[in-house]
């Protein structure tokens, strides 16, 4: 296997024209939102990686644009260096097997009207995998695989519970042996008990099919359990990144020293939270777009914003006062 | 009717917890509710089964366990919209002051209903009305429970909704729902159910649906707002983390069965009963390495059944365990209810 970043992303931008608030009905004055601004990432084989943040801060913007369905505005999103926007033919289909999703949804994303044969066996259709006197057996094995007893085979979405919705969306993307598994926010809205269940799925899938997994959560517990690596989003832009268990051992930008306060450990104060909410995206002032919730902001933090720099070989952040190690 | 003492309340404001500490409260020891034998039954499935607890004026309790353990049904029976006649609900509810209500008519709970319980739901954007202004549905309980004049209670759902932490208070009133983030939607509903001073504050899962910071932001409003009132307020989680960190005492529930209950530090610090121990081995911390994931399965809801509902997914399960149901009974500190508890 190549050692070849699978995704890698180079400065991307992706901005959005909204009406601008208050103008009249017809007026076509329009402001830029930026969802996405400058992010550099990259995603290599065997590799998992964390995409954490509140609302707001661009990861399913970034998740679409890894998947080929928005395409940035400025920069590059490569697929084993070629342009997703611009893949075409054989290059093409080799991205749609190879990149699975599963979605934040489960019921949503399934169809209602297709038993869960169907639902599992589509990839394997539409990639022509298997013959139709083995199409059972294959999407009996996934099943398995993911620990659903095959007997539920012939039974449709609105019998099923969340937690095997979840694992019916799983086997389905690994039908189509992908080489990534995208995943948004793929566990919330669990129980912690079915969310302890799922993540070990993944977790063991990821480690037994040597799997590269991008995972949107805005759990900072689940990207620690599950990635070796982590980047913080805020407002569009990547703030923090590195080893997970760095960066949540000694974070270095105080918005990821705010969400490991905020989230809830047994029997510690409940810390002062954060002020405020996440600004709206939209007319950004200059400086640090977290300066105004930022209890270490100076002067400087609102005149100019701080790029990602390398701190170490592992570590990046955007800082202009980091916390001290 | 409760006179209002929001006016003297605000004035001491500065609470230990706001620098930073846990936020102790000041828990008399009169009880402020009492649960005693209540039970559901549906049809031949029993809901709930025999739950007991009670509530110290001032303190906050937690209802804890995984969808299905009855945690919804309880808080809907505590605010009276699950009573004796319609539904098979058994056992008895007794407020301070207002005698067992479980029985009480519906005209009884009109005067009850917001005035002295009232309740946080899990979703404040469905919760709210999509049709109607943030300050309509802030005043009209004003108006009708209080019996305040327009403008009085406008003045009034201004200083609620500054007391919640919503900036620019007056031009949010004729805001839409929609027009507000899930944070500040969840607020609105926090003001709206303090509005009248309950004693009893119901939240169900109140940050289910928010970000982190956001949820912290609203768990210490809560906390706050109800001891400055000197209420009781119980909480509906899932996450025992959290409730370590916002309940004086828990109740542990399984299959609407209380199997374990008593005051956090000592339930979720040293968990007693197997099924405890296994919803706190499945909260991640920073550190986790290994989950030990509980077994897929939910509790049946058979009357007849004679065990305790959790045997067939539970470790530690004797053959004496699926054939007779354990009782509760004190031991080290707390109620337990398991014929083989962890040492």
């Amino acid at each position: 296997m190549s050692t070849a970043p699978i995704f890698r992303l180079l400065d991307v931008q992706k901005a959005y024209d909204v009406d601008a608030k208050g103008g009249s009905l017809f007026s076509r004055a329009k402001r830029r939102l930026r969802a996405l601004d400058g992010v550099r990432l990259s995603l290599a084989p065997g590799e998992s990686l964390a995409i954490v943040g509140e609302s707001g801060s661009g990861k399913t913007t970034l998740l679409r644009v890894l998947l080929g369905l928005t395409h940035p505005t400025d920069g590059r999103a490569l697929f084993r260096e070629k342009d997703i926007a611009s893949l075409d033919g054989v290059d093409r289909d080799r991205f749609c097997r190879e990149v699975a999703a599963i979605y934040q949804d489960a019921r949503g994303s399934l169809n209602p009207r297709m038993s869960v044969l169907d639902l599992i066996a589509e990839p394997l259709d539409h990639h022509k995998l298997c013959t139709n006197s083995d199409r059972s057996d294959r999407v009996a094995a996934l099943m398995s695989r993911v620990g659903l007893s095959p007997a539920m085979m012939s039974r449709y979405v609105s019998a099923l519970s969340g937690g095997q919705l979840r694992r019916i969306a799983i086997a389905r993307a690994l039908a189509s042996e992908p080489s990534v598994l995208v995943a948004d926010e793929a566990v919330s809205g669990l129980d912690v008990s079915t969310q302890a269940q799922i993540l070990k799925l993944l977790r063991d899938l990821q480690r037994e099919m040597g799997l590269s997994l991008l995972f949107i959560t805005h759990d900072l517990g689940v990207a620690a359990y599950l990635c070796d690596r982590i980047a913080v989003m805020y407002l569009g832009r990547v703030v923090e990144a590195g080893l997970t268990r760095e960066v949540l051992k000694a974070p270095a930008h105080p918005y990821t020293r705010a969400l490991l306060n905020a989230s809830p450990r047994f029997f510690a104060p409940i810390s002062d939270p954060l002020p405020g909410e996440v600004p709206s995206p939209i007319d950004l002032p200059p400086g640090c777009r977290f300066a105004g919730r930022c209890v270490r902001a100076q002067d400087d933090c609102q005149k100019s914003e701080p790029a990602l720099t390398p701190a170490s070989p592992t570590r990046m952040f955007a800082c202009f006062h980091p916390l001290a190690s | 009717m409760k006179p209002l003492d929001l006016g003297t309340a605000r004035a001491s404001t500065t609470l230990p917890a706001a620098l930073g500490g846990r936020i102790e409260p000041a828990a008399g020891t009169e009880p402020l509710l009492k649960v005693e034998g209540l039970s559901l039954t549906r049809g031949e499935s029993l809901i709930l089964d025999e739950v007991a607890f009670s509530l110290r004026r001032g303190a906050t309790l937690g209802l804890l366990g995984e969808s299905g353990a009855g945690k919804s049904t309880i808080a809907l029976a505590l605010i009276g919209l699950l009573r004796k006649p319609e539904v098979g609900l058994s056992g008895t509810i007794t407020l301070d002051g207002e005698g067992d209500v479980v029985d009480a008519p519906e005209k009884a709970w009109l005067k009850l209903r917001g005035r002295r319980v009232a309740m946080i739901f899990q979703d404040a954007s469905a919760a709210l009305n999509p049709c109607f202004t943030i300050g309509r549905q802030i005043m009209t309980p004003l108006r009708r429970v209080l019996g305040l004049g327009r403008s009085a209670a406008r003045v009034r759902a201004i200083e609620l909704l500054e007391s919640v932490g919503l900036n620019d208070a007056p031009s949010r009133l004729s805001a839409y729902p929609h027009q507000l983030s899930g944070g500040m939607q969840q607020r609105v509903m926090i003001a709206i159910a303090l509005s009248s001073n309950p004693d009893l504050l119901l939240a169900d899962e109140p940050t289910s649906a928010l970000d982190v910071t956001i949820q912290a932001q609203i768990i210490r409003l809560i906390l706050e707002e109800t001891r400055r009132r000197s209420a009781s307020c119980i909480f509906v989680l899932h996450d025992l983390a959290l409730a370590s960190q916002c309940c004086d005492d828990v109740v542990v529930l399984y299959g609407g069965q209380v199997v374990e209950t008593g005051p956090s530090r000592i339930v979720l610090d040293a968990p007693m009963h197997p099924y405890t121990q296994a919803l706190k081995g499945c909260v991640l911390e920073f550190d986790t390495e290994e989950l030990e994931p509980l077994p897929s399965g939910a509790p049946s809801f058979a009357s007849k059944s004679p065990g305790c509902r959790f045997a067939d997914r539970c470790a530690r399960a004797l053959d004496k365990c699926a054939a007779t149901k354990p009782p509760l009974v004190a031991t080290r500190g707390r109620k337990l209810a398991c014929w083989n508890p962890l040492p």
